[in-house]
């Protein structure tokens, strides 16, 4: 016979959606069923509060507490004994810095470039984007290895294509407008290159593996900035109410991308990472040593 | 704090622990299922209670319950943190209850 909360505990399983996989995975049975012992007692008058009461307190808890859960980060002791980033994932980060900055220094009024430095800012944004490529998948690896491999793959090469493109464009005119040969290629080139650095901004923010703010900085960034690019709207006649709706936003959307390629170099080449075997739970003698 | 006290010297689900956190404070504290089990994690994580195999509560056993317990760092921080609280109490009862009857 169907418990009367069978029904409800369903719905309050589908709302666990709102707390990371992870804890979900680890705690969401248990909540559920903690969840039916209160709507249990709440029927047969052992509690104090009715059905309405207990899923308005519910509902309550869940709001706070999975937003804790998910901004919830470098606050536990296993957190303070986690490995320092290696010096490989140091150097691939502050790269990743340097081409999110050069990126942004675009923006300095009065700040000539020419067109061979407009180029060279080009192509030290490309390195740092594949630097961060390669240090973010080798954290997210651990936990989701083919989707990360599906979204950094597809991004580093659309950066090496930009990158190539612009060794090859030096000494042509490319900036504000590359001759004829180039445009078709330029134009595709960026396409890819934003297309996949929202993709990969948008996977890493789900793997929550490095920081999601800097993660969502980039995607929100690659979307808008890339609603910029000429010829958009002619190409891909369906984007053209996207594109009329974003563009005025387009300079804020490069912006984003400088500060989410930043934001991901600081995180990779600083924070400190779980060993990948982590057990949750941390040997008791372990913390005595950390703790005497 | 609370579910650290909660748990005290017994192996505890986590509905357990909610119904013996509004106990020892008098219903003044009322935890749901994510503030328990956020809580719980953490405690986790600090190696201050670890899962525990026992069955101890059979009538209301289920595969998915987990019972939880104190590790030997979890009951130091247990007791520490009641001394300090009781250190409280005594240094304010001389004043707090004057003229109260």
């Amino acid at each position: 016979m169907n418990r009367p909360e069978a029904s409800h505990e369903q719905v309050y399983r589908g709302l666990l959606r709102l707390y990371p996989s992870e804890f979900r995975a680890r705690f969401g049975d248990e909540m559920v069923q903690l969840f039916g012992d209160q709507l249990r007692d709440a029927r047969t008058g052992r509690a104090q509060s009715g059905f309405v009461g207990t899923w308005l307190r519910t509902l309550g808890d869940l709001a706070v507490t999975a937003a804790s859960e998910h901004t919830r980060k470098d606050r536990t002791v296993a957190q303070s004994l986690a490995q320092p980033p290696s010096m490989m994932a140091r150097t691939l980060g502050i790269l990743g810095v340097v081409g999110g900055l050069v990126l942004l220094a675009g923006f300095i009024p009065n700040l000539l470039w020419g067109a061979n430095g407009f180029l060279l800012r080009l192509l030290l944004f490309n390195l740092g984007a594949m630097a961060i490529g390669i240090a973010v998948h080798v954290r997210q690896a651990s936990t989701w290895p083919r989707l990360s491999l599906a979204a950094t793959a597809p991004m580093i090469l659309a950066n090496a294509w930009y990158l190539v493109m612009s060794v090859l464009s030096i000494g042509r005119p490319v900036y504000p407008e590359p001759d004829a040969d180039f445009r078709p290629i330029y134009f595709y080139a960026g396409v890819a290159m934003w297309l996949t650095d929202a993709i990969f901004g948008l996977v890493a923010f789900r793997l929550g593996v490095v920081s999601r703010t800097a993660a969502l900085v980039l995607a929100v960034g690659a979307i808008v900035g890339g609603s910029g690019i000429g010829g958009l709207a002619g190409t891909f006649p369906w984007l053209s109410a996207l594109v009329a709706f974003l563009a005025p936003f387009q300079l804020w959307g490069i912006v984003l991308i400088g500060a989410g390629w930043v934001l991901l170099g600081i995180d990779v080449a600083f924070r400190r990472r779980l060993p990948k075997q982590s057990s949750q739970v941390l040997p008791t003698a372990e913390i005595l040593d950390q703790t005497s | 704090m609370h579910i650290l006290l909660a748990i005290g010297p017994e192996d505890r689900h986590g509905y357990a622990i909610m119904g013996e956190v509004t106990r020892i404070t008098g219903g003044a504290v009322r935890l749901g299922p994510g503030a328990i089990y956020t809580t719980i994690r953490r405690l986790l994580d600090d190696g201050l209670i670890e899962e525990s195999d026992d069955r101890p509560d059979p009538d209301m056993d289920d595969q998915r319950r987990r019972y939880y317990r104190l590790t030997g760092v979890g009951r130091a921080v247990a007791a520490s943190e009641v001394r300090r609280l009781d250190g409280i109490v005594q240094a304010v009862r001389g004043w707090a209850f004057e003229g109260s009857g």
